[in-house]
């Protein structure tokens, strides 16, 4: 079982990407989408396919926030998607708690799949929702209460419970639907690009429940090309390109072993390093 | 089954906690209600005159003796003749001296099977009314003596008159209603279903619960056809209320238009295999759509095609009797089937049949829609 990407180079002294304990194993996937003839023209190709992921592997763990980082187009919401069980992989496998995706209903209740264009329905009310989504995942009535009114609380929708969508504030949609991805407690948390069109004050709310998330005990991954975000939030991080993992380690390693610089900085090194001509868009 | 009811729970709570969409839901209907009743009223005014009347029906030949009990003496009353004069009956009808003559040409004591002609002004309300009395009263013998269907010829005698029938061409007008009522209304109700859901990225939230594909479709299936079915029986309502006020009784060029008891239920059949039709149709290219002004605009073709399926019988004025496969073909079949009901003519077997071919239509359109929604494409617009 191929549990290392290959070529990938891991620095500093964490050797865990290596190791096969992890809680999300994600071991070499590969993700070929076909083109339409439109997206051919558009973008003048000559192959009707593009490799989004190309043999993708690194492995994550309880209590972290795992960083997955890349330019346009390097297959990190194709990645997340994958985990997320949305879509499946051309090759390669994932793991989750060394159980596979393939048996995807009882594995969906372990993992939350969160994005900017994850959306929530504007003719519903948060309570019905919620309600809704607990009622899906199978969760008691009694526990779905008290999250709910956890939940609620914290991120200030109780007043709103009874208010439908449409007439929320952006802000307070955007909470909404991370409250409603988490109605289930799950322990994977997936969040593509979470501060994606937040204002700072909700932002914040975000990145501080992440935090504490992690420090919960959950294992949250999340995918971004704010250096800033990475710097506050992530404990480790995997460069994407194209579709590969060209680095992947601990931050902190990261920027020792670039003394003077910046994530930033780092970043565009390694980018210019790695990214081919012909490669992503 | 238990994720089912909650999708279809949660469909029907969208809709009926928002007011726009319960007037979307019953606009049509209303429409129908409205119009109908409208025309109704109008067509009544213009018929109830004629119906009050007796029909003065002259009949020549042998053979009326055997028909004479069939006669009812509150509407038809008859003048044997001795001889037959076509050129001087021909005169009377079209003078309005009598309104309808019969020449019974053949008469088969062995059998009692009759061969018979009607002279008749196709210009003339009141001799419409005579044939459609008359052919009343040959169908009640026909079906009293078990006889072979009598051989009809209905000749016009009036070349230059126009036809009264097509002033009641709005009966003919039902089934067309129907089918474009009940299009109309899955055309409201699908497009929102799946690619409505694709645009507002709400169908990758819901995947992302532990709920099955096949679970989603065939509940947003089912609610669609549940909303549609209210639409539906709306539009019903709208058409009974149109026959009630317009008079359940009136003669029609040749036929009679009866409506009543059974013919009612047979209509709500038929508006139901066309709502299944309907939104089949439209619930298949609401999964292949990206968001719904993509459905929207797939639908139009289909919508539009499926209109004139259904309104290619109404054009169809001759009123043989229809063979059985013609109610094979779907949506077709739902205009054809309304229009035998109009002209009293529809079959049990034929409803039947039609029933039947909409459900396996249903079947296999949702069949290939629920493939489709298996591709992993369908969830994403990008
Ligand atoms: N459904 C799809 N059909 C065809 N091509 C796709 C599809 N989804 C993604 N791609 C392509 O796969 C590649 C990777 O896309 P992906 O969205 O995973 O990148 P990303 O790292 O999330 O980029 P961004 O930072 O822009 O969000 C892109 O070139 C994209 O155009
Ligand atoms: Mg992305």
């Amino acid at each position: 079982m191929l549990d290392v990407e290959k070529g990938a180079k891991v620095f500093g002294t964490d050797q865990r990407t290596y190791r096969s304990d992890g809680q999300v194993r994600v071991c070499g996937i590969t993700k070929v989408f076909k083109l339409s003839k439109k997206q051919m023209r558009l973008e003048k190709l000559d192959f009707p396919t593009r490799v989004a992921v190309n043999g993708l592997s690194f492995t994550t763990y309880p209590g972290e926030i795992f960083g997955l980082l890349g330019p346009n187009g390097a297959g990190k919401t194709t990645t997340m998607r994958i985990i997320a069980t949305l879509i499946k992989p051309d090759a390669g496998e994932v793991f989750i708690d060394g159980t596979g995706l393939d048996d995807d209903n009882t594995i969906k209740k372990d993992i939350a799949f969160l994005t900017s264009d994850l959306k929530i329905d504007p003719k519903l009310t948060p309570d019905y929702l919620f309600d809704f989504f607990s009622a899906l995942f199978e969760v008691e009535d009694k526990v779905r209460e008290e999250r709910k009114y956890d939940l609620f609380t914290r991120f200030g929708i109780d007043r709103f419970a009874h208010v439908k969508v449409a007439d929320l504030s952006q802000g307070m949609r955007q909470k909404l639907s991370i409250v409603l991805a988490l109605v289930h407690d799950p322990k994977v948390i997936v969040f593509d690009e979470p501060t994606n069109g937040l204002d700072i004050t909700v932002a914040r709310t975000v990145t501080d429940y992440l935090k504490e998330l992690a420090e919960q005990g959950k294992n949250v991954i999340i995918s971004t090309h704010i250096m800033s975000l990475v710097q506050k939030l992530c404990t480790r991080v995997g460069i994407i390109i194209e579709g590969k993992m060209v680095e992947c380690g601990m931050v902190s390693d990261l920027l020792s072993a670039n003394p003077g610089k910046d994530l930033e900085d780092i970043f565009f090194d390694v980018f210019s390093k790695y990214s081919t001509a012909e490669g992503g868009k | 089954m238990r994720n089912i009811k909650l999708i279809i729970k949660r469909e029907l709570h969208r809709v009926f906690t928002d007011k726009r969409a319960v007037i979307a839901l019953i606009m049509p209907g209303l429409i129908m209600m409205v119009l109908y009743s409208a025309m109704g009223l109008v067509a009544g005014g213009t018929i109830s005159s004629a119906n009050e009347k007796v029909s003065l029906v002259s009949v020549y030949g042998d053979g009326y003796e055997v028909l004479k009990q069939y006669v009812d003496e509150k509407t038809v009353q008859v003048v044997q003749l001795d001889e037959f004069n076509k050129e001087q009956l021909t005169q009377s009808v079209l003078d309005g001296d009598c309104a309808l003559v019969v020449n019974i040409t053949d008469y088969d004591s062995e059998s009692g099977r009759i061969a018979c002609e009607f002279y008749f002004d196709r210009a003339d309300e009141a001799s419409y009314t005579a044939v459609s009395r008359f052919s009343a009263l040959l169908e009640a013998y026909n079906a009293a003596v078990n006889a072979p269907i009598y051989d009809l010829s209905v000749i016009n005698v009036n070349a230059n008159g126009n036809d009264y029938a097509s002033s009641l061409v709005i009966f003919m007008l039902v089934p067309m209603f129907i089918v474009l009522f009940i299009f109309a209304s899955a055309l409201n109700i699908c497009p929102d279903s799946f690619a409505g859901e694709k645009e507002r990225g709400t169908l990758a939230t819901l995947m992302m619960t532990p709920v099955k594909r096949s679970e989603v479709m065939a509940g947003k299936t089912i609610s669609n056809t549940i909303l549609t079915l209210i639409a539906a029986v709306i539009s019903f309502g709208g058409v009974v209320i149109s026959l009630l006020v317009s008079g359940s009784q009136m003669g029609i060029s040749g036929f009679e238009l009866n409506i009543g008891g059974w013919d009612y239920l047979y209509i709500l059949l038929i508006i139901m295999g066309a709502a299944l039709v309907a939104v089949s149709l439209f619930t298949m290219v609401s999964v292949i759509a990206g968001n719904i002004k993509e459905a929207n605009s797939y639908s139009m073709p289909i919508y539009i095609v499926g209109m004139l399926l259904g309104m290619l019988p109404s054009f169809d004025i001759t009123t043989d009797a229809v063979s059985w496969y013609k109610f094979l073909f779907p949506i077709y079949n739902l205009g054809l089937s309304v229009k035998q009901i109009m002209l009293g003519q529809l079959e049990v077997y034929q409803l039947l049949i039609v029933i039947g071919s909409s459900l396996v239509f249903f079947a296999l359109i949702c069949w290939i829609a629920s493939r489709m929604f298996k591709r992993e494409g369908v969830l994403f617009s990008a």
